[in-house]
């Protein structure tokens, strides 16, 4: 968000990864500017984060970096933990403000547990892993040794965005940490990646290094497309291949269909991401060249990148306030993906939702176009009168709105449900114009479903709850502007008892306090009678152990 | 009436060296079981020398076997320290625990990827400790250098008596040809061949998903508290955490006391018991393959903690090794120094000091009997 002078603090991170900016000294060590707020201290301590240099296996605090308040930087020597300290803040920092730029998201995010500091750890103990872990309110950054050196994961730009983008989507839909299908499981890790490819990009050194590495032609492997290198490098010898999946990859939806597999199920996206920033970047690649003949000059193919990347950020990032509370599916992104984009620019002059369209196609997330289109939103005069007030005042009013059209947007009558969130937003809009302000409004109920049989393992004769819901957007004269709901119907039912039969066959589930389930890539436990079934985040970015 | 077995327990401080001299072929041999002490308080190399110096003159320069029970600093040290008088003497036969062998890794898949996380973990505290940016709290600075980089130590060890007359041993494997006693007989108690089965849960730990403090058993030392954030909020979070691979370390390095040769040592009708470090787990395992039984001497494990003397099966293991019957004939040996290790399970332990005296007519330590004196003699 836009911030007044005194609350930038200067300082100076890692742009890219300590190992890539070996090669690209350009990617080294840069000052950047952020915009965390006006109280900031020793920590660095900041409204959003509090950095926490804590060991826990050796019951070790290191001493916190020193806030200089006349010159708004922090005292951090290269090498030493404080500089650690400050780089992990900064980089989790430009995370968060990229989201909530007036260009992306245009509001504040919260955590997804009560409290407005995410803690940090730098030295969160040694191990080959990062995490964010909602329970303790943390990002941990671990420390290994590396073939040739110890690696501190609080060092990688990537890394760090990558779980900075961990938290910020629990923070947006809290509701996606329950695991009910391969794309809810899979979402979560195609966001960490985005987040760390859009970050990236963002800075014009790392853009320009792209340019030159892949001499103008993305699809080529590059710097980018295998993120994390560090981390990769320590622990293999070579470009990271596991920590990161290659975004530069032909995964469809027919290449997962029987496997299921949350780090390959991700790659899907993650690869129709990177294709249709490719598309985008081609699209202003020509528009370039266009306008280079005219002028008789080169192209600006930096340029060019830079515009793709500022489109790619909102389309992909805005997407996230368009999807439903619940029960992710990849087509459920695309839909918000394009809509949102629709509602922020009519004209599309360049024809990137064609490009987009084509890609989730290519990538069989979607069968045609039609199949793209969000589902239909009953007519403004199908509702009862209602104003933007009736609705935007509380979660209460919400609910009533929601409560009197409950037949409209097939909420079962007998039904108790919730107003999951309710909040407004400040977006631009093209040519920086300010759009209308949007209110969001998620609801959510849950079905349970008795588990009966020997195919699902562990659940056998547990209860597991059918999530239901809907996202509701509405502009500031009431409008609908979109909806998505995820219903109880027999056949989203179906498909969950499937799920959590492959996952059960896959020995893949196992009990939240059993020390034998530790590595099990999905944990549950009881709440309110009820399975909770979670992704293992600590196993999750762990390497594999060979 | 005199066995003209003795039993001489140098005062090394914190760690072991038990020097067994007994007769066999109308004369005296000598056997050594280990020779090391901790670094810090609990040790000093300056130790040694005497040490070495009175092993030289009342073997006469020539040990009949030589047992190292296990690769931990405090019980190997020494020998590498006092090279200059080791390379002088004879050592005719080395018995080493199987995890020493050298292709012991490559064989044990299991045991592999445990040595390598610690093998890691090393290399990066001593990069670490370079950098002096990161470096692990006392106690793990001296779990690392103590017991993990002891490379140089175990190969000196290892040429001793040379390749063909080093031997690496574990329960089942038989002692025929592996040494030159004609009237004793030796039994080796432990430890299993496959040392991963006293890995317990290190092997999930080295995901790094270890409670600290149900895996340290202890609260930390000292409380530590930022001044940056508030101390709830500190508390709380960490209370939560995770503490990743040194956990797993831990666990792992515990398990290597378990990879301590236990040797039954059976001479004059006597039984001695000599059983290194050997903890919970290994107890367990000896006692449920039924190799434990009453003995006349046992050189108490782990220094006189109460893992080295546990129970198993709901009865101590000295209810089995020292049965209580009228009149107590057993003599044990504590090899420790108080206060080094242990604040909440001090070493060695109370409990496990009154249950000894219990069982037993006489009960030896080191710090008690050899205090202020290179040596204990203990004749049987």
């Amino acid at each position: 968000m836009a911030s007044a002078s005194d609350s930038i603090v200067k300082t100076r991170v890692y742009q890219g990864d300590p190992l890539v900016a070996r090669k690209y000294p350009s990617l080294g060590i840069q000052e950047i500017e952020l915009h965390p707020g006006a109280v900031v201290f020793d920590g660095p301590v900041s409204p959003r984060f509090a950095v926490v240099d804590y060991d826990a296996s050796n019951n070790k605090l290191f001493p916190p970096a020193r806030f200089q308040r006349r010159q708004r930087q922090f005292e951090a020597r290269p090498n030493s933990p404080q500089f650690r300290q400050v780089n992990a803040w900064a980089v989790a920092q430009l995370t968060l403000e990229m989201y909530e730029d007036p260009k992306v998201l245009g509001r504040r995010i919260p955590w997804a547990f009560p409290g407005n500091r995410l803690f940090i750890l730098p030295h969160a103990g040694y191990w080959e892993n990062a995490l964010y872990d909602r329970k303790t309110r943390t990002l941990q950054f671990f420390y290994f040794q590396g073939q040739e050196k110890p690696i501190y994961t609080a060092l990688s730009h990537d890394i760090i965005s990558h779980e900075t983008g961990h938290a910020i989507l629990d923070g947006i839909r809290p509701l996606y940490n329950e695991i009910s299908s391969p794309d809810t499981a899979g979402f979560h890790e195609f966001i960490g990646d985005a987040t760390a490819i859009l970050l990236a990009f963002s800075h014009q050194a790392y853009r320009k290094a792209v340019i030159q590495e892949a001499r103008g032609n993305l699809r080529k492997d590059t710097i980018v497309a295998s993120l994390a290198d560090e981390f990769g490098t320590g622990l293999y010898g070579s470009a990271g291949r596991y920590f990161l999946r290659n975004a530069i990859n032909d995964m469809t939806m027919s290449k997962v269909r029987y496997t299921w597999e949350s780090h390959v199920y991700s790659e899907v996206l993650t690869g129709a991401f990177y294709e249709i920033l490719i598309g985008l970047y081609e699209k202003q690649q020509d528009l370039e060249a266009r306008k280079a003949r005219k002028r008789g000059a080169r192209p600006n193919r930096i340029a060019a990148l830079s515009r793709a990347v500022v489109h790619m950020r909102r389309l992909a990032l805005r997407a996230l306030d368009y999807c439903p509370p619940v029960d992710i599916s990849y087509l459920d992104y695309a839909r918000a993906l394009l809509r949102a984009d629709e509602l922020a620019y009519p004209k599309d002059e360049l024809g990137y939702r064609n490009v987009v369209r084509r890609v989730f196609r290519r990538r069989g997330i979607a069968a045609t176009n039609h199949e793209l289109e969000p589902e239909p939103t009953p007519p403004r005069d199908a509702f009862e009168t209602y104003t933007f007030a009736d609705v935007d005042d509380s979660t209460v009013s919400a609910y009533h709105f929601l409560d009197r059209h409950r037949r409209l947007l097939e909420i079962p009558p007998n039904q108790d449900f919730h107003v999951a969130s309710l909040y407004g937003n400040a977006k631009e809009g093209d040519r920086l114009h300010q759009m209308p302000r949007e209110l969001i409004l998620t609801y959510v109920w849950e079905k349970d479903i008795l588990l009966s049989g020997r195919r699902y393992g562990p659940l056998n004769n547990q209860t597991f709850p059918l999530l239901c819901g809907g996202t509701l957007v509405m502009d500031e004269r009431a409008n609908l502007l979109y909806l998505c709901r995820k219903k109880d119907d027999p056949e989203r039912e179906e498909r969950l008892r499937d799920y959590l039969a492959y996952l059960a066959r896959q020995n893949a589930i196992g009990h939240v306090d059993d020390p034998e389930a530790r590595d099990k890539p999905f944990h549950y436990e009881l709440r309110r009678g009820r399975v909770s079934l979670t992704q293992n985040r600590l196993a999750m970015h762990q390497r594999r152990r060979r | 009436m005199p066995t003209g077995i003795r039993i001489r327990a140098y005062n090394v401080l914190f760690g072991d060296c038990v020097l067994l001299s007994l007769p066999d072929e109308g004369k005296t041999k000598h056997l050594l079981f280990d020779f090391g002490n901790v670094t810090g308080k609990g040790g000093a190399n300056k130790v040694f020398e005497p040490i070495a110096r009175n092993l030289k003159k009342v073997t006469g320069g020539t040990l009949d076997l030589l047992v190292m029970t296990h690769e931990h600093l405090d019980h190997m040290e020494g020998f590498l320290a006092q090279r200059a008088v080791f390379d002088t003497m004879a050592v005719r036969r080395v018995w080493m625990s199987i995890p020493s062998k050298p292709d012991y890794y490559d064989k044990h898949p299991k045991s592999k990827q445990a040595f390598a996380l610690t093998q890691r973990i090393l290399e990066f505290t001593k990069k670490t400790f370079a950098e002096r940016g990161l470096s692990a709290n006392l106690q793990w600075n001296a779990l690392l250098l103590n017991n993990l980089s002891n490379v140089d130590r175990i190969n000196y060890v290892r040429k001793l008596a040379g390749a063909k007359r080093t031997h690496y041993l574990y329960r089942g494997l038989s002692t025929k040809g592996k040494h030159d006693f004609k009237d004793v007989r030796f039994r080796i108690l432990a430890p299993e061949e496959e040392m991963s089965v006293y890995y317990g849960s290190a092997l999930a730990l080295a995901g790094g998903m270890a409670d600290f403090r149900r895996t340290l058993g202890r609260a930390p030392e000292r409380r530590v508290v930022p001044e940056h954030i508030s101390a709830t909020d500190f508390e709380r979070l960490r209370q939560g955490l995770q503490t990743g691979d040194l956990a797993a370390v831990h666990e792992i390095d515990k398990a290597k006391n378990n990879t301590s040769l236990v040797v039954l040592v059976e001479a004059q009708s006597k039984k001695l018991l000599f059983t290194g470090d050997a903890e919970v787990e290994s107890w367990h395992k000896m006692h449920k393959l039924g190799l434990l039984g009453r003995v006349d001497f046992l050189k108490v494990s782990h220094h006189g903690s109460w893992n080295g003397t546990p129970a198993v099966n709901g009865k101590n293991v000295l209810d089995i090794l020292f049965p209580l019957k009228n009149e107590q004939t057993g003599i044990a040996l504590v090899s420790t120094k108080s206060n080094v290790y242990g604040t909440v399970n001090k070493v060695p332990d109370e409990k496990t000091l009154t249950l000894l005296k219990k069982h037993c007519k006489e009960v030896y330590s080191t710090e008690k009997q050899a205090a202020g004196k290179l040596y204990v003699d203990i004749e049987l």
